[in-house]
């Protein structure tokens, strides 16, 4: 029974997960168009004596949208900044709960978060508010946006929320580790080598020893 | 280790002081205590820092305040959001994921290795410039660590050098990165205390000359016994040395194109980076490393970097917006400006309070947490923003590379192939440490090696 229940939520996770992993992928390019963008207005304004007039707007939108749409993938890669020196000297079944009350803690931040923005973007409808450059963005749609990408996080924790409890109930709280603790120093060592072309990257990586404390 | 010792040695002197009386208020003295030992909780129990400074700033709302602050956390995470200074941030980012792929490296410590080898301390100074200039490009110090650990160590297979001192020079060098510019860290800075991040730039030329001086100093005067000469070792001619200046010339025209705008007024932060950006892809193009592949995953690693960043900066303007509403900073500025200390005396503990921390907070978080409550501390004393911003960032490089807690130096005690033990690593780094701590005093004393260039720039 339990089985069955972490398996559905599993898969529940794995969709979400895959919805903001191809967010991730949007919020990264739509970085490198914003540097497209405000190098043509910068180009322009030098040389061709023209200014776009909106460029400051729309990359502050580009960020906004980037860093909100960027969230989900970051908490399935684990990389959300988290300070575990002292978690990982606990006990297992004691680390596995505060690895829940993490995640539980992170949902009450984005429920309110997401409460915040979409408050926000009804706001902005209900005025008609737009910006004050020359293209006169109505706000409601990079707000839109924005919260959409806050949103989808917060259904992310959710669902993981759910997977990790069972899976810590059903005496699995090594899976839910798996999915929770921060990224070791090995995966950065082999993350950086790989993308310097080193061929032994994950060799290198894992002939890494973890931290000691004298 | 040292870090817990500082911080119970802090918040014993805040105890002592109200218990004697010479806290003005002890009711705030206790809330303030209150705050902290939930903050030390929150972390302790590993709660994502973003997530613990945002339920922080929920509790302290609910507890606290009578107005309804809920309704405002909308507009007070979307400014930050949407914010064109921030932009910089992701831009240098990708410019550095873009550089890291593109081979950069190699070359970089081979056309340097071409001309400081025969230098009194030769690769030793080859460490330092390398490291120096790629932490300058990677924002990651481990990435740093972990690229520089696999580009240099080879050159130093069977060479009679100090391995105390090539690593030791290896971690130093990554310990320039944020504080030569153009670094993401002062754009933090710059965005949260509302100082400009142009003239941080200018105001870290002189402190990062003075750290890169004195780290050539330490070289020098281990240089017999750590770097002996080699006399069968390569000398180059000078055809050979300008020839090898091709493979510089990428980084160079990149640096010029980056740093010129901004120095030279031409363009803001963001502006700069986003023409480093281009400029980057243009020199991958033209190397043929430019594909889908790369460009994909520097992507990637930009998206989630700036989420990693954005989720604490949520937290940390949530937290942020209740205090201010509740008039915590200048409550607490007023606090330390009428305590029986001199400036200098707090400015002490603030500054040990950094290295304490950044033992085991990596230096965006540290930052981020603390400097929204420590900024009016610091202007109510008298202190420079500028001043105190190039201080910070040098505190968070210190904090990189000071044994035993820091990170760096594991990664590259893993990268070598000789099996010494970590110690060598640690009385390594430990001269340019210190001296990295003789600039920050030098720099308390005379203040103007920061404040200078930027007030003869303006």
């Amino acid at each position: 029974m339990l089985n069955t229940l972490i398996d559905a939520a599993g898969a529940g996770r794995r969709s979400v997960a895959w919805l903001g992993r191809m967010m991730g992928y949007a919020a990264g390019w739509c970085f490198i168009g914003t540097a497209g963008l405000i190098t043509f207005d910068v180009l322009a304004r030098r040389f061709l004596g023209f200014s776009t007039q909106a460029t400051t707007e729309l990359s502050g939108y580009a960020l906004a949208f980037g860093m909100a749409w960027g969230l989900s993938h970051t908490l399935s890669m684990r990389a959300h900044v988290r300070i575990d020196v002292i978690v990982n000297h606990f006990p297992d079944r004691i680390r596995y709960w505060l690895h829940l009350t993490s995640l539980a803690f992170l949902a009450v931040l984005i429920g309110y978060l997401f409460y915040g923005a979409w408050t926000l973007v009804e706001e902005s409808m209900l005025f008609n508010a737009t910006d004050i450059s020359v293209i006169r963005t109505p706000l409601a749609i990079p707000q839109g946006l924005w919260a959409f990408g806050i949103g989808i996080f917060l259904l992310l924790i959710l669902a993981l929320l759910i997977e990790c409890s069972l899976l810590i109930v059903a005496g699995r709280g090594a899976e839910a580790e798996f999915l929770l603790h921060s990224r070791t120093y090995q995966e950065e060592v082999a993350e950086a080598l790989e993308a310097v072309g080193e061929p032994n990257a994950a060799e290198i990586a894992k002939s890494i020893q973890p931290e000691v404390k004298p | 280790m040292i870090a817990v010792v500082f911080l119970l040695i802090l918040v014993g002197i805040m105890l002592g002081m109200t218990f004697t009386g010479h806290a003005p208020s002890g009711e705030l003295m206790g809330e303030i205590l209150l705050l902290v030992g939930l903050f030390v909780l929150f972390f302790g129990m590993g709660i994502y820092v973003g997530a613990a400074l945002g339920v922080l700033g929920l509790i302290v709302g609910y507890a606290f305040s009578d107005r309804p602050f809920w309704l405002f956390i909308g507009q007070t995470i979307w400014n930050p959001s949407s914010s064109f200074v921030l932009v910089a941030v992701p831009l240098f980012l990708l410019m550095g994921e873009i550089l890291l792929r593109a081979g950069l490296s190699d070359r970089l410590y081979r056309t340097l290795n071409i001309w400081l080898n025969r230098m009194p301390g030769g690769l030793l100074h080859t460490n330092i410039a390398a490291s120096g200039v790629f932490s300058a490009i990677s924002g990651s110090s481990v990435a740093t660590a972990a690229t520089m650990g696999s580009v240099a160590l080879p050159f130093f297979k069977d060479k009679p050098y100090d391995p105390k001192m090539v690593l030791g020079s290896l971690a130093a060098g990554g310990a320039l990165g944020n504080l030569i510019p153009p670094g993401i860290t002062f754009i933090i800075y710059g965005l949260i205390t509302e100082t400009s991040v142009g003239a941080l730039y200018v105001a870290a030329i002189g402190p990062s000359i003075l750290v890169v001086a004195l780290f050539i100093a330490i070289i020098l005067m281990k240089a017999k016994t750590a770097a002996p000469r080699d006399p069968d070792g390569p000398r180059y001619s000078w055809g050979e040395k300008f020839r090898s200046l091709i493979d510089l010339l990428p980084t160079a025209i990149l640096i010029l194109i980056v740093l010129g705008t901004i120095y030279g007024g031409l363009a803001t932060a963001t502006e700069s980076a986003a023409l480093g950006v281009v400029a980057a892809i243009v020199l991958a193009a033209i190397d043929g490393k430019l594909n889908f592949k790369m460009l994909n995953d520097s992507a990637e690693a930009t998206a989630r970097n700036t989420a990693l960043i954005g989720l604490i900066l949520f937290g940390a303007y949530l937290l942020n917006y209740v205090f201010t509403a509740l008039g915590v900073p200048q409550a607490l500025a007023k606090l330390v400006s009428e305590m029986p200390l001199p400036p200098w005396a707090i400015m002490l503990l603030i500054i040990g309070f950094y290295l304490a921390l950044g033992t085991f907070m990596e230096g965006f978080s540290m930052m981020i947490t603390t400097i929204p409550v420590i900024f009016p501390v610091v202007t109510a004393l008298g202190y420079d923003p500028i001043w105190f911003g190039v201080i910070v960032v040098m505190l968070v490089e210190i904090a990189l590379i000071s044994p035993p807690d820091g990170t760096v130096l594991y990664v590259l005690q893993g990268m070598r192939k000789d099996g010494g033990p970590i110690t060598d690593v640690f009385s390594g780094v430990l001269p340019f440490m210190l001296v990295y701590i003789l600039a920050v005093g030098i720099l308390m004393i005379f203040p103007s090696i920061a404040l200078w260039l930027p007030t003869v720039m303006r």
